[in-house]
C-alpha cells in the first residue's frame, strides 16, 4: 500500500515537473515567437521599452518580446558572457555603445541589412555609431548622442546669494567658480565649480584639446598624441582649477564624498557642475527641486571661440548572430520599429536622452518635451566619434595621470604628459 | 562490497560536482593562462610563459600583490585576536541564553548582503563631510579623516569595514570550540587557584589548537578571495589603486580589458599563493592529541 502511495506521489511530481518544463508557451498558438531582449535596470527606461514592445506586438500578431533586466554594474559582464556562449543570452540586446567594438569583429552581433544601415548611418550624427560600425558595416542602431560637453548644471539659489551671474565665457566660468567657492578651514562648503568626475575631467580635456584646433591622435589616426603644447596647457588649465583656484578637490576621482558632484549640486553644496542632461530628471524627482527656479541647465562655455567636442557611442540596440533565422528577422523588424520618429521620441524623452537621430534632436515636438536639451542640441554637429578604442580605460589612463599630477607626482607637466601618452598608446595595442 | 558500492553512490554526485565546477575549471584555467586569448576570437595563440613574465614588470599586478598581502596579514590577525577575545568574554556568560544573543547579534553582519553593507559604508558611514566615524571623531574635538579618498587611509576603511562584516563567523567556530572544552579542566584549575588569564593562558589556548587550524586557514582563503567591498566600497580601486587587490585586478583583467590569458595568469598566482600558504598553515599546526 506504501508502494502504490508513493509511486502515485512519484507520478504526480513528474507529471508537474513535465508541465514545468512544458512552460512558456500557455496560452499561445505553436506559430508564436518570443523574443529575449536584455536591459539594464531602469524604472523610466523600462516603461519607454514596454510602451514600444506593446506597440510591436500589437502589430505583429503571435509575436512577443520578453525583456530582462540586470543592474548595471553587472549588466556589460552579463552581455560579454552570453555573447561568448552563443546560447541562453538574449535575441535582442540593449549596449552600451563602446561594448560594441568588443563583438562586431567576431559576428556575435547580426549585421544590419545594407539599406536599412545607409539609411541609419544618413539620418543620424556620426559619434552615436562609430563603435557599431565594422568594415564598412552597421551592427546596430543608436538610440541616443551620448555627450559630455556643453552643458552643465547651475544652483541658481546659490549664484543668487553669491550676487552671480551664469557665465558665458571661460574666463567668466572662471572667475564665478572662484568667487562662488566658499571653504570652511581644509573642506568646502560650496565648490564653486565641480567638474573632477569620471566622465568630466577626460571629456573636457579633450574637447579642450579639439577647441585649440588640434587634434589628440596623430594625424594617421594610429596613436594618440597628448604631448602637444595644446594637450599641455589643456591639462595643467584644469590641474590649476584644483591646484590654485581651488574650486573644487579631487573627491570625485579618489572618492570619500556621500553623493555624486551633481547630486551635491542638488544638496546646496555645489554651484557649477557640467554633467548630462540626464541628471534633471533625479533633481526633480528625487531633491524635489524646480528646473528654472532652483537650479537650470545652461550652456557651459567653451575653452575656446570654436566649439569642438568628442563623443563616445551612447546606448543602442543590437540584434544576437546566434538568434535563428526566424528570430533575427523578427528582432530586425523590431529595430526598425522603434527607429521610427514617434517611437523613438518617446524612447528619447522618457530617458532624457539626446536623440541620435538628427531629425528628432532638431525637431520643436522634442524641445517642446526636453526645453532644456536646446543648449545641447544646437552644438551636435560640432561633435566627432571619439574613437574606435575601450573608452573605460581611456577615462582611467586621463583620470589617473590627472590626481598624480593635482598630487604633485610629476616633477613638471611635460613628465605627465609623457606618462599619459604611453599609457594611452598602451590601449590600442 | 556491498559498503563500498554505496560510498561509491553517495560520493559519486560531489565528487562530480568538484571536478566539474573546482578541478576543470582550474585545468582550463591553467591552459589559458598560455594563451593570448579572447573568448570571441578564433584566433588565440600560444604566448608560452609571456603572460607569466609580463607580470612582473606590470606595476598595477606588483601594486595588486602588495595591498593583498597587507590586507589578508592585517585583516586576518586582528579578526582572529578580536573573534578570540569576544568569544571568551561570551563565554564567560553562564545562561545560555545571554551567549546566544551575543553570538546571534555578532553574527547579524555575516549574513547580511555584502554588497549593501558595502554601500551603507561608503555612503554613510565613511564620507568625509558627512560620515558618521567624522561626525563622531569631530564630537570630541578631533579632525576629519577622508576614510576613501585619502590613498594612506583607504586600506584601513577597508580593514575596518571587513573585521565588522566576518569576525562573527569566527565568534561562532571559536565559541563553539570553548564550548567544547571539558569543564573538569577549568574545575581543576579553580582548585590550583588559576586566575582568569592563567585559565585562558593554559588551558583555553592550547586546547583550541584544532578550531584555530580550521579558522586561519579558511580565514586567509576567504580573505584572499574577498572581492566585493573592493568595487563597492571604494572608488575605481582607490586613489593612486591603494586599495587595489589580486581578485579585483583579475576580474577588470578580464571583464574590463578583455585580455582573459592575461587575467588567467593572475588567477594561477593567486591560487599558488593561497595553496602554499594553506598547506604551510596546516603543516604548521597540526595537533595529534585529543579529549
Amino acid at each position: 500500500m506504501k508502494k502504490r502511495i508513493v509511486s502515485l506521489l512519484l507520478c504526480g511530481i513528474m507529471v508537474f515537473s513535465l508541465a514545468g518544463c512544458s512552460g512558456g508557451s500557455g496560452g499561445g498558438s505553436s506559430d508564436d515567437v518570443t523574443l529575449t531582449m536584455w536591459t539594464h535596470q531602469n524604472e523610466p527606461w523600462y516603461d519607454a521599452y514596454m510602451r514600444a514592445i506593446e506597440g510591436f506586438e500589437a502589430e505583429h500578431e503571435g509575436v512577443h518580446i520578453q525583456i530582462e533586466t540586470f543592474p548595471y554594474d553587472e549588466f556589460e559582464a552579463k552581455v560579454q558572457t552570453s555573447l561568448i556562449d552563443g546560447e541562453g543570452g538574449a535575441d535582442i540586446y540593449e549596449m552600451w555603445g563602446g561594448w560594441a567594438l568588443d563583438f562586431t569583429p567576431y559576428g556575435t552581433l547580426m549585421e544590419i541589412p545594407e539599406d536599412f544601415a545607409s539609411q541609419v548611418m544618413e539620418e543620424t550624427y556620426a559619434p552615436t555609431y562609430g563603435a557599431l560600425v565594422y568594415e564598412d558595416k552597421l551592427y546596430g542602431i543608436p538610440m541616443e548622442f551620448n555627450i559630455e560637453n556643453g552643458g552643465m548644471l547651475v544652483n541658481l539659489s546659490l549664484l543668487d546669494e553669491a550676487g552671480l551671474s551664469v557665465p558665458t565665457t571661460w574666463d567668466e566660468l572662471k572667475e564665478t567658480a572662484i568667487e562662488g567657492t566658499v571653504h570652511n578651514g581644509d573642506t568646502f562648503e560650496v565648490k564653486g565649480f565641480d567638474f573632477v568626475n569620471w566622465d568630466s575631467v577626460p571629456y573636457t580635456f579633450f574637447s579642450m584639446i579639439l577647441s585649440q584646433g588640434v587634434d589628440y591622435m596623430t594625424e594617421d589616426g594610429t596613436a594618440f598624441n597628448v604631448t602637444t603644447e595644446e594637450a599641455k596647457k589643456a591639462f595643467d588649465e584644469l590641474a590649476s582649477m584644483v591646484t590654485e583656484d581651488h574650486v573644487t578637490d579631487l573627491e570625485g576621482l579618489t572618492g570619500g564624498g556621500d553623493l555624486e558632484g551633481y547630486q551635491q549640486l542638488y544638496a546646496g553644496r555645489v554651484m557649477m557642475c557640467p554633467r548630462g542632461p540626464w541628471t534633471v530628471s533625479e533633481g526633480e524627482q528625487s531633491f524635489e527641486l524646480e528646473l528654472g527656479k532652483d537650479f537650470d541647465y545652461v550652456a557651459m562655455p567653451w575653452y575656446t571661440d570654436t566649439p569642438r567636442f568628442a563623443a563616445e557611442n551612447g546606448w543602442s540596440m543590437s540584434v544576437s548572430a546566434s538568434a535563428d533565422e526566424k528570430k533575427q528577422e523578427l528582432a530586425l523588424e523590431f529595430l526598425k520599429y522603434i527607429y521610427q520618429d514617434d517611437v523613438m521620441l518617446d524612447l528619447n524623452v522618457s530617458c532624457t536622452q539626446i536623440p541620435a537621430k538628427k531629425s528628432l534632436a532638431q525637431s520643436e515636438e522634442y524641445l517642446e518635451k526636453m526645453p532644456y536639451a536646446e543648449v545641447l542640441t544646437g552644438i551636435l554637429d560640432d561633435g566627432q566619434f571619439i574613437g574606435s578604442f575601450n573608452t573605460d580605460r581611456w577615462k582611467e589612463a586621463v583620470n589617473n595621470t590627472f590626481v598624480a599630477y593635482c598630487s604633485g607626482d610629476y616633477a613638471s607637466i611635460d613628465e605627465a604628459m609623457e606618462h599619459l601618452n604611453t599609457e594611452l598608446n598602451g590601449i590600442l595595442k | 562490497m556491498k559498503n563500498k558500492k554505496f560510498i561509491w553512490a553517495v560520493m559519486l554526485p560531489s565528487m562530480l560536482h568538484m571536478c566539474i565546477f573546482i578541478i576543470a575549471p582550474i585545468i582550463i584555467g591553467l591552459v589559458i593562462s598560455f594563451f593570448h586569448y579572447n573568448p570571441l576570437s578564433s584566433d588565440n595563440y600560444f604566448v608560452g610563459l609571456d603572460n607569466f613574465t609580463a607580470l612582473l614588470e606590470d606595476d598595477e599586478f606588483l601594486i595588486a600583490l602588495k595591498n593583498t598581502f597587507v590586507f589578508v596579514f592585517v585583516t586576518v590577525f586582528l579578526n582572529i585576536v578580536t573573534a578570540l577575545l569576544i568569544a571568551q568574554c561570551i563565554s564567560w556568560f553562564k545562561s545560555n541564553k545571554v551567549r546566544s544573543l551575543f553570538r546571534m547579534i555578532f553574527f547579524l553582519p555575516c549574513i547580511a548582503s555584502q554588497a549593501a553593507t558595502a554601500v551603507v559604508f561608503s555612503r554613510s558611514i565613511f564620507p568625509t563631510t558627512t560620515g558618521f566615524l567624522n561626525v563622531i571623531l569631530n564630537a570630541v574635538g578631533l579632525p576629519s579623516v577622508n576614510w576613501l579618498g585619502d590613498p594612506k587611509v583607504v586600506m584601513i576603511s577597508l580593514i575596518i569595514y571587513s573585521i565588522w562584516m566576518d569576525v562573527g563567523y569566527n565568534i561562532i567556530l571559536f565559541s563553539a570550540g570553548i564550548d567544547g572544552i571539558p569543564t573538569y579542566v577549568y574545575e581543576a584549575a579553580d582548585l590550583d587557584g588559576a586566575n582568569e588569564w592563567v585559565k585562558f593562558r593554559k588551558i583555553t589556548w592550547p586546547l583550541l589548537g584544532r578550531s584555530f587550524q580550521f579558522v586561519i586557514v579558511q580565514t586567509l582563503i576567504s580573505h584572499f578571495q574577498m572581492f566585493t567591498q573592493f568595487a563597492v566600497l571604494i572608488l575605481k580601486d582607490g586613489p593612486k589603486n591603494s586599495g587595489l587587490v589580486l581578485s579585483r585586478y583579475i576580474y577588470k583583467t578580464a571583464f574590463e580589458y578583455k585580455d582573459m590569458g592575461y587575467a588567467s595568469a593572475i588567477s594561477l598566482v593567486l591560487f599558488v599563493i593561497i595553496m602554499i600558504l594553506s598547506l604551510i598553515e596546516q603543516k604548521r599546526s597540526q595537533v595529534d592529541w585529543e579529549y
